[in-house]
């Protein structure tokens, strides 16, 4: 019940912030804007709108994740309000807990409303409504929550700056690790055995975007889904008890 | 029950340890996965195009978009020895966006065929136009676009049309009826007939008319190319030299 308590205020607060709804406008307003591709063949166009229409809403949706995340703890401790809330029968974990579902709530309902615009667009150009869209949002949202969930946890032990970095530092790693993972193949047993580890141990971002599948009409299987949903919900799972444990740990 | 701080500290890391176990084998699923969806992954270490895909950090698909274009102002300012870098990077990146590999075949098999005078180095082109089709449907074999596009340059340009009728029965076949367009079993219908493999032809032209008996049109085409195979298998039998025009 206080987990609610304090996802419902984490949610209002973001609704408050003005960066975050003036980020919402711009994003609604980019993915809109895609329908201009007018002078390619319709194929082409189609493409044309659904990437940017991806890349906008990947693009919002990342620093939406990112800022948010970083600000839900350090703000309390800057503020000081967090001895309010902790003066309070509120456990250190609950309000760990109650932050990060209130940044997942917020990052659904902006997915939500981006998902509709582009919806719109899509179905003014084709007269069909593409449900394969859903799957790539629903992992992008997955996505966004885990990062949102590290951004959390960096926001434990550091300032906000310091959480931002390192959060989109984790993004731009579990990007490329795919291909270090090949480069592994072709170095010493040393090598394999570090970028083999840190394959693993670090979340791959490239499982989440199906984008291109959805762009070129290709299935992606329900079970892939499902699988992907269990990597990045494991992965969140990871970063909320390491933000409890290091809560924990910090003098307030 | 209450749990020291020590306790509950190694409890999670415990857990964490155990999360960490289970996405090994959750990770090497996914990329089995992914293996089959994009095949292109495993080309990750050569070429520079997918070198360069891994460090855009998710976002390839826009600079794609990018260099498509480049490419349209390539092509409406006449500059078009400068598309084919761009469309070796555009299939590198992106190998499903068949656009890019239909374009890039059709301007070497027929744009840069038609400005060369030398006989050979324009069949140099018809032959570097089918490789690349050949390269694109490596990945692209739940579509019909890149098997009928290879079947139509050995069909028009190199008049080759045994391979011709391979390439469109292969497209006959992929991917799903309903996106297929109705012209596929036609032409192919007509490469058998180059060969003079009339019988081939005539079947698939009574299978167009039977596929087709509500469209008035398509029934009207097949009902001519049949009475013509029919003509011609019984000419063939009387021992005749069958003369068409259309099937020299």
């Amino acid at each position: 019940m206080r987990i609610i308590a304090i996802a419902k205020n984490t949610f209002k607060e973001a609704l408050r912030g003005k960066m975050f709804n003036i980020m919402l406008i711009f994003a609604l307003g980019a993915i809109g804007s895609t329908k201009m591709f007018t002078f390619f063949t319709p194929r082409e166009e189609m493409k044309m709108i659904k990437d940017m229409g991806f890349l906008f809403i990947t693009i919002f949706g990342l620093l939406i994740a990112i800022i948010l995340g970083a600000r839900l703890i350090y703000e309390e401790l800057e503020k000081k309000t967090i001895y309010t809330v902790l003066s309070k029968p509120v456990r250190r974990y609950e309000l760990i807990l109650g932050k990060l579902v209130g940044a997942m709530f917020t990052l659904f309902i902006n997915l939500c409303f981006m998902t509709g615009v582009f919806l719109s667009v899509l179905y003014l150009k084709e007269r069909a409504l593409n449900f394969e869209i859903f799957k790539a949002m629903f992992l992008i949202f997955i996505s966004l929550s885990l990062l949102s969930s590290a951004a959390i946890m960096f926001s434990t032990f550091s300032t906000m700056w310091i959480s931002i970095t390192l959060t989109l530092f984790l993004y731009i790693v579990g990007n490329i690790f795919e291909y270090l993972k090949h480069l592994a193949q072709k170095g010493g047993i040393v090598l394999k055995f570090v970028l083999e580890g840190a394959y693993y141990l670090f979340p791959n971002f490239t499982n989440f975007n199906i984008n291109r599948d959805v762009v070129h009409g290709t299935a992606v299987s329900g079970i892939h889904i499902l699988k992907v949903t269990l990597y990045g919900l494991n992965y969140i799972i990871i970063f909320t008890l390491l933000a409890i444990l290091f809560f924990r740990k910090r003098e307030v | 029950m209450r749990f020291r701080p020590q306790k509950i500290h190694f409890i999670f890391l415990i857990v964490i340890l155990i999360l960490l176990i289970i996405v090994v084998p959750l990770q090497r699923s996914i990329d089995r996965d992914l293996d089959k969806l994009h095949p292109e992954r495993k080309l990750v270490t050569a070429p520079a195009g997918e070198f360069l895909g891994q460090f855009l950090f998710g976002f390839k698909d826009i600079v794609v978009d990018l260099m498509w274009l480049r490419i349209d102002y390539y092509w409406d300012h006449q500059q078009q020895e400068k598309m084919f870098p761009l469309y070796r990077m555009i299939t590198k990146l992106d190998p499903r966006f068949l656009d890019a590999w239909i374009l890039w075949a059709w301007n070497i098999g027929y744009n840069l065929s038609a400005a060369v005078k030398d006989p050979e180095i324009k069949e140099k082109c018809y032959w570097a136009d089918v490789n690349i089709l050949k390269e694109g449907i490596e990945f692209n074999q739940d579509k019909y676009d890149l098997f009928f596009e290879c079947g139509w340059v050995y069909y028009h340009k190199l008049k080759l049309f045994t391979e011709a009728a391979k390439y469109f029965a292969l497209a006959g076949q992929a991917g799903q009826a309903k996106d297929r367009p109705m012209y596929i079993p036609h032409i192919l219908a007509h490469s058998y007939a180059k060969q003079h493999n009339w019988q081939k032809s005539l079947e698939i032209w009574e299978s167009v008319k039977r596929k087709n008996n509500e469209s008035a049109s398509q029934s009207e085409v097949a009902r001519r190319h049949i009475k013509k195979m029919k003509k011609h298998i019984e000419m063939e039998q009387r021992g005749e030299t069958v003369k068409d025009e259309m099937y020299p």
